[in-house]
């Protein structure tokens, strides 16, 4: 469905320092550094796959998504959609294929976005029929049917990301590209994306290509993560191998009513740091569920905090391993 | 045949076969060759182009005839698409301009205000001067009402919502979400969104021809009518391709061309004088390198003076070229689009 064959992305940038006399220098004389985006990534996807894309801050990330929908042309190798190639935009290409971006709209601000919607269908040629049909699926499945008649700068965040996903969607993409789309949501309506993304790879057997901030988004949608950073591929495999080899702990926080000595922590895993009211524990993700339940019972404890590894931790873990091997 | 015509004729012949492989698709090509072929300048044309082919076979022929049926339908098919986009993104205009109310009726209140004001400063001009190289009071009444209106239509067609937003929207990558739609970025980015109130303007225009046209006691013929307004189309079409062509710099110089069509507007500014006004190098200059005259020139003066086939040959051609130029300029500028980070 996708390949992807040794391809970079060079952009050049110029620099500049700051203040005015470095401007007005730099209006007549400029130097400009390339900067690798994208260094010889190679990867293929099959149809029906989800796929996680995580990395940290400019990793490549959006520049790799940009590339495959066809925004950006690469500087080297080829890749390859759905039997096409990307940059040339092909218009059935387009129709196959859908770009969500968390941090950007294609919603008119001043306009319900049932507006919105009504125009991809006349730029998407869909029936009259199959868009009601789409539609109805779409807006059941987001729970949207209340504010797709309101304004959309009178929505809020959440509401106005489930009516992207609606406008994106509606034309039933095979394809479809979502970058960082729980970015500013609350919990609950992330868990709900999350869902309704699951439900729609089922239901049309669409490949998802996401890329997240959030463990958790990956987590829940993806058995496969592609781990980028600096432009270069860390790991590509399943989330089960990556949790295992490199986010096998959690950190628990305890803190204690009464002070408690260290000897007695010792038994529950290994001590990250203590004092004697506030200690954090490293401990394995297997029966880490019972030591908790043992720490609860057996500690006088006041407060406890169960927490991932954070996502730039594994993602350090995954490169230093590189580094060395 | 005289050996001069035979020359002029080979000649030609060189000539057009050239620009055939050059410039044209191979299906125009077929086609132009088959209306050519009935006559017998025709055969002539058709025998030389298919030996300079070195295809003779009747295969060929039928082949290239679906493929001419198969082009026609996929334009006729594009353009029942983007006429439906258009007609979209119109009322999604319509309703985003009555969205606010109070800024709906203040807008209404500008351009009424704007609509008086244009009047009253062209009836305060034509107190002092009699007239303009050759045209009078009343003529230049006509020109300067068609040239409201063109002026109107060109900022209210591609300017204000399209063209001037340009840039910004390539510097901060809101371009992307336009770039991934199935149909033409050109058509998408440079004239799909409409200013309404400019409609609005147009107005004040029709009423000066009006003015003109009864004070000079003229009787237009509808032939006069419908060239007046194929001219009038080629003028658009012209000063739109001159736009989107400077602004389309945008995606190769990010944040600097809004002010290039800026400067176009301003220079539209010498069509709403007299075609004859111009002479010489000037008259080349504002005829063929920027066609100002063709704008409100030509159909005032096809109105007024009656039509002027060569005048109606030469904006058709110039609007073709530079249409055609601005499609291929256009092209080659979105392959600069670098998009914007995230």
């Amino acid at each position: 469905m996708i390949t992807v064959t040794n391809v970079s992305k060079t952009f050049m940038v110029h620099k500049r320092e700051p203040g005015l006399t470095k401007s007005l220098k730099a209006l007549f004389k400029r130097t400009y550094t390339p900067i690798d985006a994208v260094k010889n990534i190679n990867f293929s996807i099959e149809q029906g796959e989800i796929v996680g894309f995580i990395g940290p801050n400019g990793a490549g990330k959006t520049t790799t998504l940009k590339m495959l929908s066809g925004l950006l042309f690469p500087t080297n190798g080829t890749l390859s959609v759905a039997g096409y190639t990307p940059y040339e935009r092909d218009h059935d290409f387009l129709k196959k294929i859908s770009l969500v971006m968390g941090q950007k709209n294609q919603l008119f601000w001043d306009l319900p976005a049932v507006d919105t919607f009504t125009l991809q269908k006349q730029l998407y040629g869909i029936s009259d029929d199959q868009y009601e049909a789409n539609l109805d699926v779409l807006v059941d499945m987001l729970d949207a049917r209340d504010f797709i008649q309101q304004q959309v700068r009178k929505l809020s965040l959440g509401q106005r990301m489930k009516c992207e996903l609606i406008a994106a969607l509606i034309y039933n993409p095979s394809i479809v590209f979502l970058d960082e789309p729980t970015i500013g949501l609350d919990v609950v309506t992330q868990k709900k994306l999350r869902s309704f993304i699951k439900n729609y790879n089922k239901q049309y057997n669409a490949t998802i290509i996401l890329t997240s901030h959030y463990m958790a988004d990956v987590q829940e949608l993806c058995e496969r993560v592609i781990v980028i950073n600096n432009g270069s591929l860390g790991y590509d495999g399943s989330l089960a191998d990556l949790v295992h080899t490199y986010a096998s702990h959690k950190t628990i926080t305890l803190v204690f009513d009464t002070e408690v000595e260290e000897q007695q922590l010792y038994k529950y895993g290994t001590i990250l740091s203590y004092s004697p009211l506030k200690t954090v524990f490293s401990v394995p993700r297997m029966g880490m569920k019972k030591t908790a339940s043992l720490m609860l019972s057996q500690l006088p404890v006041e407060d406890i905090d169960i927490a991932e590894i954070p996502i730039e931790e594994v993602i350090r873990q995954v490169f230093s391993e590189n580094n060395d091997t | 045949m005289q050996s001069g015509e035979y020359l002029s004729f080979y000649l030609l012949n060189i000539c057009t076969t050239f620009r055939f492989h050059t410039l044209y698709q191979t299906e125009t090509r077929r086609y132009l060759s088959k209306t050519f072929s009935k006559s017998y300048c025709g055969q002539y044309f058709l025998w030389s182009y298919r030996e300079s082919c070195g295809k003779k076979d009747s295969a060929h022929t039928t082949h290239m005839a679906t493929k001419l049926r198969t082009k026609l339908k996929d334009v006729s098919f594009s353009f029942a698409l983007h006429s439906k986009v258009y007609w979209s993104y119109l009322k999604i205009m319509i309703q985003k301009s009555m969205e606010y109310r109070t800024n709906f009726f203040i807008q209404l209140f500008v351009e009424i205000g704007h609509i008086v004001l244009t009047i009253v400063f062209f009836y305060v001009i034509f107190g002092n001067v009699s007239d303009i190289a050759g045209w009078s009071k009343d003529k230049m009444w006509v020109l300067i009402g068609i040239f409201t209106v063109f002026s109107e239509l060109i900022v209210g067609l591609f300017y204000v919502w399209n063209l001037s937003s340009l840039p910004s929207k390539i510097k901060d990558g809101y371009i992307d979400f336009t770039l991934l739609k199935p149909a033409n970025s050109q058509f998408l980015l440079t004239a799909s969104s409409t200013y309404i109130s400019s409609f609005v303007s147009t107005i004040p225009g029709f009423i000066m021809i009006f003015i003109g046209l009864t004070n000079l006691n003229l009787t237009v013929t509808l032939a006069q009518l419908l060239v007046s307004i194929i001219l009038f189309i080629c003028g658009i079409i012209v000063f739109y391709s001159v736009m989107t062509m400077l602004t389309s710099l945008a995606f190769l110089f990010t944040n600097s061309s809004a002010s290039l069509a800026r400067l176009v507007i301003d220079l539209y500014q010498f069509g709403q004088y007299p075609p004859t006004m111009y002479k010489g190098l000037v008259k080349v200059f504002f005829l063929i390198v920027l066609p100002v005259t063709i704008a409100a020139g030509f159909p005032a003066d096809t109105l007024l003076h009656g039509i002027s086939i060569g005048n109606v040959l030469l904006s058709i051609v110039v609007a073709a070229g530079f249409l055609y130029a601005s499609t291929r300029v256009w092209k080659q500028m979105i392959k600069h689009y670098s998009s914007a980070s995230s």
